[in-house]
């Protein structure tokens, strides 16, 4: 008999959540690298990990997941330290997390799954929409010569009324740990990935493109330390670009589709897509 | 744990269906009294109360010091989260880009029958110690205008008594000009005047009186900065007796201007409204508990190296 282990997924729409899950189906069925966690076996209905990562082999963009085709993936795993046990991840649409922030209310299912989960992987998308504050870009014009001061500026005309929609990226993801945080009901680990690693891995290390990019969310983490643990990682999933020609053709010419994939976690980088997913059952 | 699930791939019910039943989640707005309970309850809460008449800068002071921390640390303090971030962003808007405005502005505080207060937890930066809760709450200009005029409305103010910090401003932008500067300066005073004569703050609140928008008072010139150290000597003189820790600081909360730092003071002046006061004694004539080392104007720095720059 195996145990069980339950994590959730949570991000933004096109966050990379289920590019990450059809990397992973692809890394675990094709059992050509070495991984931290390993598929025991075979069973049950595998269409929907199938599709996707077919999707992922073909370096096709991976179907984003809607509310109507939410899922919950059981894997059956083992691994060094771990022994066997099933791994439950519910793949939930990145547009049910944004309900969320809008009418301020999740459903059951989604409270029950936090409610039994241990671990988490909170993708973001490192193109973040930031909350540019219109003093600060006038300090910086006047700055530059011949700029027209503030005062100078007729008809303040304010074109969008205010609402959740045009939430700054990194308020909507504190936000969406502190609504987690309040349904939680155990200390939770938490792995934070920072998805399309190789759009910004000449930047930094992720840790330090999520206080560049998100102070916000970087204090958060720093700062909650009795509620839960976290480690950042940087997870190219698809291995570039597949929108662009040129890109799609050379990820589709390595010889290992495995080759795609670049997990960056305390200054290494690995191959393991496992490694996330690992690093939150070792709390467990 | 529990035994594993057979299938590898379930069918979750589709989240809008009308037969789903939901779990209301916390607002995220600006809180309400009751709602504070949730904070005040579980955690000692320090509440900062920002005074002062319309369109002084309360409200832009409460938005600069989210936007401050939405930055990356500030005044000491990390960001450890908060129960009114929605609040919070919808009053930083007309500062936004995404606004479509091409000015910064803050919108007004709408007289409400009930005190809306902002949260914040935070965290001091350099030891990662027990965390701070902290309510900011600007009062309407209006219901502030009414307190000024009448004892009775003073006394409605009740969320006052559990002030550990007021903050009266003194709105710069009106003493830079000569049309309305007395009366800038009066509408502080009686502001801060009627609070004391109806006992309205208890005798552990700090009380600071900020001369708000120093950006307009500098660019007014050297008379502006003249009249409002004047001010303050005034305001010293008509209050020290009664407030002996009464203190004073200059804030720039959104300088609109490179003459002026772009921190304006905020940070000094935020750590200072962190810091519980000393009781007070209004009936033995106790020793000031914090007097200023210089004056505020001076102390910046800015006034002399603005004058530079003007002349």
């Amino acid at each position: 008999m195996s145990t069980q282990e339950n994590l959730l997924f949570i991000g933004l729409p096109g966050s990379g959540k289920t590019t990450f899950l059809a990397a992973l189906w692809h890394v675990l069925t094709d059992k050509g690298s070495p991984t931290s966690l390993r598929l025991a076996n075979l069973s049950g209905d595998r269409a929907y990990l199938n599709q996707i990562a077919r999707e992922w082999r073909e370096c096709s963009q991976v179907p984003r997941t809607n509310l109507q085709t939410e899922q919950v993936v059981v894997l059956h795993l083992d691994g060094v330290g771990f022994g066997a046990f099933d791994l439950s991840i519910p793949d939930l649409a990145g547009e049910a997390f944004k309900l969320q922030l809008s009418d301020r209310r999740m459903s059951h299912s989604h409270d029950s799954f936090i409610q039994g989960a241990s671990g988490v992987v909170l993708f973001l998308h490192p193109d973040v929409k930031k909350g540019t504050q219109l003093a600060m870009a006038r300090r910086l014009e006047a700055n530059l010569s011949g700029a027209p001061s503030a005062a100078d500026t007729p008809n303040n005309q304010v074109a969008n009324e205010w609402s959740p929609d045009l939430l700054p990226t990194q308020v909507q993801l504190v936000e969406l740990l502190q609504l987690m945080l309040e349904r939680a009901s155990q200390k939770l680990r938490i792995a934070v990935v920072v998805s399309a690693w190789d759009l910004v891995d000449e930047l930094g290390e992720p840790e330090e493109i999520i206080a560049k990019e998100l102070p916000l969310l970087q204090q958060f983490l720093e700062t909650n330390h009795d509620t839960f643990e976290y480690s950042v990682f940087g997870v190219s999933a698809q291995g570039g670009d597949v929108t662009v020609a040129e890109e799609k053709q050379m990820l589709l010419d390595l010889e290992d589709a495995v080759d795609r994939i670049k997990v960056r976690h305390q200054h290494c980088t690995h191959k393991d897509i496992t490694k996330p997913l690992a690093w939150l059952l070792e709390g467990t | 744990m529990a035994e594993a699930a057979d299938d590898e791939v379930q069918e979750t019910e589709p989240a809008d269906e009308e037969s789903a039943e939901f779990v209301e989640l916390f607002s995220g707005a600006a809180l309400g009294s009751k709602e504070t309970g949730a904070i005040t309850t579980r955690s000692r809460t320090h509440l900062v109360v920002f005074a002062g008449a319309e369109g002084s800068g309360k409200t832009t002071l409460v938005t600069s010091i989210y936007e401050r921390l939405s930055d990356g640390p500030f005044a000491g303090f990390k960001f450890a989260g908060s129960r009114s971030l929605l609040g919070f962003e919808e009053i930083c808007h007309l500062n936004r880009l995404a606004s479509g405005a091409t000015q910064p502005d803050t919108q007004r505080t709408r007289l409400t029958p009930d005190t809306k207060y902002y949260h914040l937890s935070l965290r001091p930066a350099e030891t990662p110690v027990e965390r701070r809760e902290v309510l900011l709450s600007a009062m309407s200009g209006e219901l502030f205008r009414m307190a000024r005029d009448s004892k009775e409305d003073t006394q409605r103010l009740t969320f006052l008594r559990r002030a550990d910090t007021l903050v009266v401003l003194v709105d710069g932008q009106r003493l830079s000009t000569k049309a309305s500067r007395t009366n800038a300066q009066a509408d502080a005073a009686d502001i801060l005047e009627s609070v004391l004569d109806t006992n309205m703050i208890g005798s552990n609140c700090r009380v600071e009186i900020a001369f708000s928008k120093l950006d307009c008072i500098t660019e007014a010139g050297q008379a502006a900065i003249d009249f409002a150290e004047r001010a303050q000597t005034k305001l010293e003189g008509r209050f020290r007796e009664r407030v002996p820790g009464i203190s004073f600081c200059c804030i720039a909360a959104r300088p609109n201007t490179p003459l002026i730092p772009s921190d304006g003071g905020l940070a000094a002046a935020f750590s200072s409204w962190m810091t519980a006061a000393s009781p007070r004694d209004d009936h033995q004539g106790a020793r000031p508990t914090r007097l200023p080392a210089t004056r505020e104007f001076t102390k910046f720095g800015w006034r002399h190296e603005l004058s530079r720059k003007l002349t």
